[in-house]
């Protein structure tokens, strides 16, 4: 693969110059990886059959990938952005243009990357992709003028740190944001970014090269992620002795990777015509990170409702058992789970606790969870039942448990809420909407289950208990969470939504905000 | 070659720069010579060993008369006398034109001498005016009129990037007092502070049981060779990994029990080394068991420091030996100087 884009049109069986109604900008998913969004933008082609979709694929680096995913019909070509790649050996004369758009380029880029938005994009794309006046990737990142542009930026922004330090961080920084900025953009006539980011980014730089609207759809928070990930990373260097003070102002390696995915996330808040998420919890951190809130809107992910209402609800006479639908890997905090059962069981002795998922993805974390079971004498008790049938194991469980440490809006909740299964869940992601309700007009509280602390087993097996003492609260609770799940998380109704997202800005064709699509 | 001068600190520093002339034409006076006895050796049938010991006899002639006198940096003595025992009068060539080019490329004299200075700490202003300097090019911060907030106050009333600093923190300079705030994150209102915390706990968690693992293979291996050192930094790390709050109670029932056995053997192959003790006194505090050492240990506290004395206090609270506390306290003449230890002692780690 080629830094920047390459085209794989042959796989879609289109031409790359085909335009497509929506352009999907998907980092680090679908169609090489799997998982939620990878499967969200498969079901999202799906479910519009009208239209027709590119993907531009973006990834981290230049290796060969295996793509996970058949494209649907209506996906016309694919795009792969290589964010960064190794050092070309071309060394090239110095250019009188070169260096004049390489002056021009410190003050911007210092101003972006430290805390910038789209006004700052604005200024930089101008510098970057003038028309007849185009600086190249090798003029932006290995020309003698773009170290003079790290010299620059190092002055301007933290001459405190290790210059050298400063180089590298500059320099993979950078390489992914130049190469989104000269990726020859797709042509489409909405740009739907599914995180913010790198995708985000694209998204808002295609905003303001081709005035066509552009959109944004948010499973986690990706900015709170990355930031997530900056703070706990032993690859970024401290340069900066800050000791025990978290309120030291000094600019730190970590500090401008943080400031430079929030500045991201601002650009593509500030340009995108609508901020979709999948939860409401999400909106306050989209806020304060500049998304107006008239340009907020809530898209659920959706299960298929009418399938799992058919299943038969596990009886009083059946063995009590807990289940947790998920694969056995740490974020799910197995063991958490397992510690769980072992208290419910000293309160109830022959409940039976299922653990249904694939061991497969960290084998090591499944043989600890099955020594954490034996030590703890639960052979008879837990039992890890690897990859089955959801239809043929949830008639047989009472209570569904979900003890994972993050999660977005987890699809399990919802298909045991469909069948009818009240849940016990940890407060992450949706799993406090979905159980309780937003607890406004269109989604009263009525509870379907319990939220419980992270890592706190003794709250799971106490409200586990509960539930598995009262057959009438159990099927309360379940009652409840089925009326929501076909009340809010039907498939039918995020397909109805997204279409009318896309009708709306189709209609339309120019960036602009659109308050009430719907 | 070139003349150096060193000051005995480690430190070298070239005089004069590469080659100067009066060596230039002793070098060269030296490939002319040996060219020459190179040639005769081959005109004049001279045998071949003879030439050959005269060649080498000459080059070590002058490799000793061209010796760096006082100098540490030997690098360009060193390539020369390789150059020219392998190449002849094409390696003394070699030479001069290599020193000449060190002689006219070199940086001057005065740049490097301040370099060299700056780098030895040598001309070094005194530390007020380093500090100054240090603060006007931010390297170091001008010190808040308060030190650091305390970590509680700041997860409790902190902003949301100020707590996501702290965990992050906390993630990468665990302390096992840090514990009680990380489950606190855990059950914050802030989804994004739970999320981190989440992370910070899981990996934490793997990071000690890893380490736990690891130190399970050294400690065997360090016992099997009667590595003393090995087995004090296994119990000391198994100790660690107990205290962290993060293993369950089998695991730090295990660790806590190999770590005692290790600083068992330590504390009797080297008396002098007290931090065999020190461990022992922490496993005691940890898990309130006694099995008749920490006896030993109080016959050693009269001339034990500050800091035994206070995990042997903290030992004597642990076991309910109010009375051995009293007496380690208060007994002697300097009780008073004892007892103001007394308000660190019981104060809960967290809480300081």
């Amino acid at each position: 693969m080629m830094r920047g884009a390459s085209i794989r049109g042959d796989e879609c069986g289109a031409g790359a110059a085909r335009k497509a109604d929506v352009c999907l900008i998907v980092e680090g998913a679908y169609p090489y990886v799997t998982g939620g969004v990878s499967s969200w933008v498969d079901w999202l082609m799906r479910s519009q059959p009208d239209l027709s979709f590119s993907v531009v694929a973006i990834s981290p680096g230049p290796e060969q990938l295996r793509p996970r995913y058949q494209p649907p019909p209506n996906q016309v070509v694919q795009h792969d952005l290589v964010l960064h790649s190794a050092l070309s050996r071309a060394r090239r004369p110095s250019r009188p243009e070169r260096t004049s758009a390489a002056q021009r380029l410190v003050p911007v880029l210092s101003r972006f990357l430290s805390g910038g938005g789209s006004a700052e994009l604005r200024e930089l794309v101008s510098v970057v992709n003038t028309p007849g006046k185009e600086m190249s990737l090798y003029d932006l990142l290995e020309s003698r003028e773009a170290f003079e542009t790290v010299r620059g930026m190092y002055a301007a922004l933290m001459p405190q740190a290790s210059f050298l330090q400063f180089y590298w961080a500059w320099r993979a920084l950078c390489g992914g944001l130049f190469a989104t900025l000269k990726l020859e953009l797709p042509d489409a006539r909405i740009y739907h970014a599914s995180s913010t980011g790198y995708a985000g980014l694209l998204a808002a730089r295609a905003a303001i090269e081709t005035g066509r609207p552009a959109l944004v759809t948010e499973h986690g928070i990706y900015t709170n992620e990355r930031r997530i990930e900056i703070l706990m990373a032993d690859w970024i260097s401290d340069t900066v002795d800050k000791g025990l003070n978290v309120d030291d102002p000094r600019m730190d390696l970590r500090d401008l990777w943080i400031k430079a995915f929030e500045s991201y996330a601002r650009s593509c808040y500030e340009v995108c015509s609508q901020v979709t998420t999948l939860y409401r919890d999400n909106q306050g951190l989209q806020v304060s990170l500049g998304a107006e809130p008239d340009r907020l809107k809530v898209i659920a992910n959706g299960v298929d409702v009418e399938r799992f209402a058919a299943l038969d609800i596990a009886g009083q006479d059946e063995r009590p058992t807990m289940a947790l639908i998920g694969r056995v890997v740490p974020i799910k905090d197995i063991r958490t789970f397992v510690a769980a059962a072992a208290a419910a069981h000293r309160e109830v002795p022959d409940i039976r606790a299922l653990v249904i998922g694939p061991t497969e993805e960290d084998p090591a974390y499944a043989e600890e969870c099955r020594r954490l079971i034996a030590e703890l004498g639960l052979e008879d008790c837990v039992e890890l039942t690897g990859p089955v049938g959801l239809a043929e194991w949830l008639p047989k469980v009472h209570v569904v448990v979900l003890t994972s440490l993050s999660e977005a809006q987890p699809l399990v909740l919802l298909e045991a809420g469909a069948a009818g299964i009240p849940c016990v869940a940890t407060n992450v992601g949706a799993c406090r909407e979905i159980i309780e309700g937003a607890g406004d007009a269109d989604d009263p509280l009525e509870h379907g289950g319990f939220i419980t602390d992270l890592v706190s087993p003794e709250q799971v097996a106490d409200r586990v208990c509960r539930l598995l003492r009262s057959s009438s609260l159990r099927k309360e609770m379940g009652e409840s969470l089925r009326r929501r799940v076909r009340r809010r998380y039907a498939s039918m109704t995020a397909q109805a939504n997204y279409a009318a997202l896309y009708g709306a800005f189709l209609e339309n064709g120019t960036a602009r905000h659109m308050g009430d699509f719907s | 070659m070139t003349e150096q001068s060193g000051n005995g600190g480690g430190r070298c520093r070239q005089g004069p720069k590469g080659i100067d002339g009066r060596r230039a034409r002793l070098v060269a006076g030296l490939v002319a010579v040996d060219l020459l006895l190179i040639c005769a050796g081959a005109v004049a049938e001279i045998d071949p060993l003879v030439v050959l010991v005269a060649h080498a006899g000459l080059i070590a002639g002058c490799a000793w008369w061209l010796r760096p006198t006082r100098a540490h940096d030997c690098t360009l003595w060193t390539f020369s006398l390789i150059l020219v025992l392998i190449a002849g009068p094409l390696g003394g060539a070699g030479i001069i034109l290599l020193g000449l080019a060190t002689r006219f490329g070199a940086p001057e004299r005065d740049v490097l001498e301040a370099w060299y200075d700056w780098l030895s700490g040598e001309e070094r202003p005194d530390p007020a005016r380093r500090l100054y300097e240090a603060i006007l090019t931010g390297r170091e911060l001008k010190p808040p009129a308060q030190g650091p907030r305390r970590f509680a106050s700041v997860l409790e009333h902190g902003t949301l990037a100020e707590k996501q600093a702290l965990l992050g923190h906390i993630g990468l300079n665990y302390h096992h007092d840090y514990f009680p705030l990380l489950c606190a994150a855990l059950r914050s209102a802030q989804s994004p502070v739970r999320a981190q915390a989440a992370a910070v706990f899981v990996r934490l968690k793997e990071q000690f049981r890893r380490r736990l693992h690891d130190d399970r293979h050294r400690s065997l291996e360090a016992r099997r060779f009667g590595d003393a050192p090995a087995m004090l930094a296994c119990a000391r790390s198994m100790l660690a990994c107990a205290e962290s709050g993060f293993l369950r109670h089998s695991e730090v029932r295990e660790a806590l029990a190999e770590a005692k056995a290790l600083s068992l053997i330590c504390a009797s192959s080297d008396a002098a080394d007290a931090e065999p003790e020190m461990i022992l006194c922490r496993i005691i505090a940890a898990t309130g068991e006694d099995d008749g050492l920490l006896d030993r240990l109080l016959a050693a506290a009269p001339n034990a420091g500050l800091q035994m004395r206070q995990l042997l206090a903290r030992c004597l609270v642990a076991t309910g030996r109010h009375a051995d506390l009293h007496r380690l306290l208060f007994a002697g003449e300097d009780h008073v100087a004892r007892a103001q230890a007394f308000p660190a002692l019981f104060v809960p780690e967290a809480a300081r």
